[in-house]
C-alpha cells in the first residue's frame, strides 16, 4: 500500500542551519532516505520551500482566485514529504517515527486512495 | 421455551468473534465479513428448523457466509471490471468447513486490529464489542449512553480506518507485542470500568459490560497464554466483579468496602481469580495488572475490614507506583498508609505530593482526605472536604452517597 508521509513542523523549530546540530539533522535525513531505498519502500520524497513561497488556488463560479500563503493559518506547516510503498499501516508508522522532524514536529500518515481502473 | 429465532441468535452470539475474524482474514475486509455473516444468518432463519438443525451450526454459517461474501464481491466487480472474475471462481472451490475446529482462529489478529492505536480510543471499545462479542449497535449505543446513529457512525468510521489505512490483521511482531498488548488490555479494562460504573443502573441496560470485558480478557488470556499481564487483568476484573452484589443496597445506594456484607461477595469468582493470579506470579513477567490484582486479592482475603493486611497493600502500592507513577496511584498509597500506620501520615503524604494540583478536580481525593480527617477526630474539616468532593462529581449515586456521609458528620458536629 502507498502512504504519503507529510512532515509538519513550526518553521524555525528545527536546528539552526550552519550549526553542528543541523549537520547531524541532515545526516539523519540522508540515512533515513537511504534506509527507505534499501528496504524498497521509497517512491518519492522531497523537502518543500518555506511556507512564505506558497500560493493557494481556488476556483469559484469559474473564476480562479490566487492568494498568497497556505490555505489555513497554522503554526505547523508542511515542510516536505515521503511517498512510500509499505506493507500496511504498521510499517508506515514505523517509518514515520524515524523521520528526524518527528522529534520536534509531527508526521501525518495518509494512505493513497486507490482509484478503480478506468475502462480502456 | 426459546424459539428458533432466539436459538439461532445464541449460536451467532457464541461464535460471532471467531466467524467474523475468519471471514475478515480470508477476504481482508471487515465490513464485508460482517455483512456476509448477516446474510448467512438470514439464510439460517429461513432454512433451519428444530427438526432439521445443522450438525455443526458455526461451520454451516462459515460456509454460507463465505459464499455470500463471494456473491457480494462479484456484484461489486460487475460495476467495476471483470478481470478478477476467474480468481473468484477459483475461490469458490474452497473447502467446506465440517466442524468448528476447521474454522481458522484469527480472533487474536482481529482483536489487535480493533485495538490499534491509530483508531480513536472510544471507537476501539465499540468496535471490539461489535465484532468480537457480537453485540448489536443498539446495545453498544445504550451501554455508552449515545444515540444509535452516533454509535453507527463511530463503527463505520473505525472500520473504514482499518480498511483504508491498511491496519493489518496480524499479531504484532515480538518487539511490538508487549506494547500493543498493553493497548488491548487497556481497551478491555475500559469496557469493564464502564460496566462497573453503570452496574447500579443495570436494569436499564440489557447487557453487562463487565461480563463482556471478562469474556474478552479470558479470550486474550487463552490465545496468549505466555503473557501474564492478560491473566493478571482477568484476575483483577474477577476480584472486582466478585463484590458487585455487595457494593449497592437494594435502593441503589453505594456501600463502601468498609461496610459491605462480605458474605455477598462471590467466593467462586474470588477463588478463580486467586488461582489465576498465583499461576501468573509463579510464571514471572510481572506488570501493573498483576500488582493491582494482588491488591484486590489482599482485600478479598480479609474476613472483615479490620482484618485487612494494610501493610501488604501499602507495599503493593509502592510497587504499583513504579509502573504507574502519578497522583492517582499515590492517592491510593496515601489511603493504604493511613490505615497501615496512621491517618496523620496519610495526610502528610498527600500534602507533600509534587503533583497535588492534578487531584484538585478528582473527587476521590477529597473523599480520602475527609475520611482521614474524620478518623483523626476533626469532623469539621472532614465535612469541608466532603463538600469539595460533591462539587467535583456529576454521578448522582455518588453525590447521594456523599450527602449521606455529610449529614452524618454534620449531626456529629452540631
Amino acid at each position: 500500500m502507498q502512504y504519503l508521509l507529510m512532515i509538519y513542523s513550526e518553521e524555525g523549530s528545527g536546528p539552526e542551519p550552519g550549526s553542528p546540530e543541523f549537520g547531524d539533522y541532515m545526516q539523519a535525513y540522508f540515512s533515513f532516505t537511504q534506509e527507505m531505498k534499501e528496504r524498497g519502500l521509497f517512491l518519492a520524497g522531497e523537502p518543500l520551500e518555506e511556507v512564505s513561497t506558497a500560493s493557494t488556488v481556488r476556483v469559484r463560479n469559474n473564476q480562479t482566485a490566487v492568494t498568497d500563503g497556505p490555505f489555513a493559518e497554522t503554526k505547523e506547516v508542511l515542510g516536505g514529504y515521503y511517498l512510500l510503498d509499505c506493507n500496511g499501516l504498521d510499517e508506515a508508522l514505523e517509518c514515520a517515527a524515524k523521520i528526524p522532524t518527528a522529534a520536534h514536529g509531527s508526521i501525518e500518515v495518509r494512505p493513497i486512495m486507490k482509484l478503480p481502473d478506468m475502462p480502456k | 421455551m426459546i424459539n428458533k429465532h432466539q436459538k439461532i441468535e445464541a449460536v451467532v452470539r457464541e461464535h460471532h468473534g471467531r466467524l467474523v475474524a475468519a471471514l475478515a482474514s480470508r477476504f481482508s475486509d471487515l465490513s464485508l465479513a460482517e455483512d456476509a455473516l448477516q446474510d448467512a444468518v438470514v439464510e439460517a432463519l429461513a432454512n433451519w428448523s428444530f427438526e432439521d438443525w445443522p450438525t455443526n451450526p458455526p461451520a454451516w454459517l462459515m460456509t454460507v457466509a463465505s459464499r455470500k461474501a463471494i456473491d457480494r464481491l462479484r456484484r461489486q466487480l460487475l460495476h467495476q471490471t471483470k478481470i478478477d472474475q476467474l480468481e473468484l471462481d477459483a475461490e469458490c472451490d474452497q473447502p467446506v468447513e465440517k466442524s468448528c475446529e476447521d474454522i481458522p482462529d484469527h480472533r487474536l489478529q482481529l482483536i489487535f486490529a480493533c485495538c490499534h492505536p491509530a483508531i480513536a480510543e472510544k471507537n476501539r471499545t465499540a468496535l471490539i464489542l461489535k465484532v468480537i462479542c457480537g453485540l448489536s449497535t443498539e446495545q453498544i449505543a445504550k451501554a455508552w449512553l449515545v444515540s444509535e446513529t452516533t454509535m453507527a457512525q463511530r463503527l463505520v468510521r473505525a472500520k473504514n480506518k482499518i480498511s483504508k489505512a491498511g491496519i493489518p490483521f496480524s499479531i504484532p511482531e515480538i518487539s511490538q507485542l508487549s506494547k500493543r498488548l498493553t493497548g488491548v488490555l487497556e481497551v478491555i479494562y475500559l469496557i469493564f470500568n464502564a460496566g462497573y460504573q453503570t452496574s447500579d443502573s443495570a436494569s436499564l441496560v440489557d447487557i453487562d459490560l463487565c461480563d463482556e470485558a471478562i469474556y474478552l480478557g479470558k479470550l486474550v488470556m487463552s490465545l496468549l497464554p505466555d503473557q501474564m499481564e492478560a491473566t493478571g487483568l482477568v484476575a483483577l476484573m474477577l476480584f472486582h466483579h466478585s463484590r458487585v452484589n455487595a457494593r449497592t443496597t437494594a435502593e441503589g445506594d453505594l456501600v463502601l468496602m468498609e461496610n459491605q456484607d462480605r458474605s455477598l461477595w462471590n467466593h467462586e469468582k474470588i477463588a478463580l481469580a486467586d488461582k489465576l493470579l498465583k499461576g501468573a506470579l509463579m510464571k514471572g513477567g510481572l506488570g501493573p495488572y498483576q500488582v493491582q490484582a494482588a491488591i484486590s486479592a489482599v482485600h478479598c482475603q480479609a474476613a472483615t475490614f479490620e482484618d485487612t493486611d494494610w501493610r501488604q497493600i501499602l507495599l503493593l502500592y509502592h510497587h504499583l507506583e513504579l509502573y504507574q507513577p502519578g497522583p492517582v496511584v499515590q492517592l491510593n498509597l496515601a489511603v493504604a498508609l493511613s490505615f497501615a500506620e496512621d491517618p496523620t501520615k496519610g495526610i502528610y503524604y498527600l500534602d507533600h505530593l509534587p503533583e497535588l494540583r492534578k487531584l484538585t478536580q478528582y473527587h476521590p481525593y477529597y473523599v480520602a482526605r475527609a475520611d482521614m480527617l474524620r478518623r483523626i477526630g476533626d469532623p469539621l474539616a472532614a465535612a469541608e472536604q466532603l463538600r469539595m468532593a460533591i462539587s467535583c462529581t456529576d454521578n448522582k449515586i455518588e453525590v447521594e452517597h456523599l450527602r449521606q456521609q455529610l449529614n452524618a458528620l454534620d449531626s456529629e458536629n452540631s
